[in-house]
């Protein structure tokens, strides 16, 4: 990030070669619409080479690019419904539809269904452990939440999506 | 539920994403024999992790466009420039750490003080300086002359006399055209003048003082 600070394009681009994808990816679950997410991934590569200065290595750069994807994400979130927030989307609240004699593959994609159907909040945690195999203290650092809140809501989110299930997860 | 249980409740889903510690993966492993409740959520939240397995493959890539986009903004944004004073700043920033350092400060001020103590009491008895064109006589001792060419003199011709008579311009032409000549040798002066006096294309040659 050093490097990239004294205006260093080449580390620039090796960067968003490495990562891009994976934030693509976190952002577009984040905000269900791909081109937003394109502008938000847009967005947070300026803003990263803008501020690659303050950028103080407590962390990985990835996880840190991954932070300023999120507060832009919730802005637009926020820009889109002025009362909604990551942690609170009651559309998706219906209930699912059972699965006990689902084939696995059936059963797979149910709970794929199930992934989008729960709250961006809840999704996010499990994206950020099961997708992008992050620790906890990566995730706190991104969420910018306590540890224990992040060992929690994964419990939660999976306690989701049981519910969106609307029976057990095997 | 006891502290234990949710101790390892808690380490799930790090042993599912790989990221769990060695010794923590075997004590999770022993502890899931003694805990059913262990077993259930290693296997709810082990479907939910399966449900991630295929999603890379699948998941969009941003398109080509993007970066294009980012170094459009990049070159736009009028704050690019501030990306200099911040290598400055961070330079300066560097040299201000030095010499925060008391063990840096200290270092620096005892190379000053030996390049002093040589500088000092290096220095030749006499204080003589030398010209960097012509080494062989010193500057305070040096020979030199005035004198006017002819104003139809052509440079080749002066050249070929001031060669004769081993002698080099050092400063001129003045507005009246005077020049200051030095002999290359202290050896023989007044020969050096006769010839510039007798020389057809000199006007005026003497002695300076």
């Amino acid at each position: 990030m050093e490097r990239i600070s004294s205006g260093d394009r080449r580390v620039f681009e090796t960067l968003y070669q490495e990562t891009s994808q994976r934030v693509f990816f976190y952002l577009n679950r984040l905000l269900q619409d791909r081109s937003t997410a394109e502008d938000i991934l847009v967005e947070t590569f300026t803003q990263a080479w803008k501020n690659a200065h303050r950028f103080q290595g407590q962390s990985k750069a990835s996880t840190w690019i991954f932070g300023i994807a999120r507060n832009l994400a919730l802005n637009e979130l926020r820009k889109r419904k002025p009362v909604e927030d990551i942690e609170d989307h009651p559309e998706l609240e219906e209930p699912g539809d059972p699965l006990q004699d689902m084939e696995a593959e059936d059963r797979k994609a149910a709970v794929r269904d199930a992934l989008i159907r729960v709250s961006a909040k809840h999704r996010e945690v499990l994206d950020l452990v099961f997708f992008h195999e992050m620790n906890y203290q990566e995730i706190a650092a991104i969420l910018d939440v306590p540890l224990n809140t992040v060992k929690t809501r994964v419990f939660h989110a999976k306690k989701a999506v049981k519910k969106k299930l609307g029976s057990t997860l095997r | 539920m006891n502290d234990e249980l949710r101790m390892y409740k808690d380490m799930i889903p790090l042993y599912l994403n790989g990221r769990l510690p060695a010794p923590d993966r075997e004590a999770l492993e022993q502890a899931l024999d003694r805990y059913e409740e262990l077993q259930r959520d290693l296997a709810e939240l082990g479907e939910i992790r399966g449900a991630y397995e295929c999603m890379e493959e699948e998941a969009p890539a941003p398109s080509h466009a993007a970066f294009a986009r980012i170094l459009d903004q990049i070159r736009e944004s009028p704050d690019r420039k501030a990306t200099r004073p911040r290598a400055e700043s961070s330079l300066l920033s560097r040299l201000r750490t030095l010499f925060v350092s008391p063990r840096a400060a200290w270092a620096l001020c005892a190379a000053q003080a030996i390049v002093l103590i040589v500088l000092i009491f290096g220095m030749p008895s006499e204080n003589r300086f030398y010209t960097l064109t012509d080494s062989a006589i010193p500057t305070d001792e040096a020979i030199r002359f005035n004198a006017i060419f002819d104003e139809d003199a052509t440079e080749r011709e002066i050249r070929s006399l001031l060669n004769e008579a081993d002698v080099t311009i050092v400063e001129g032409p003045s507005p009246s055209g005077l020049y200051v000549l030095e002999a290359r040798s202290a050896e023989a002066p007044e020969r050096a003048l006769e010839m510039l006096r007798s020389s057809p294309i000199v006007r005026l040659a003497e002695r300076r003082y």
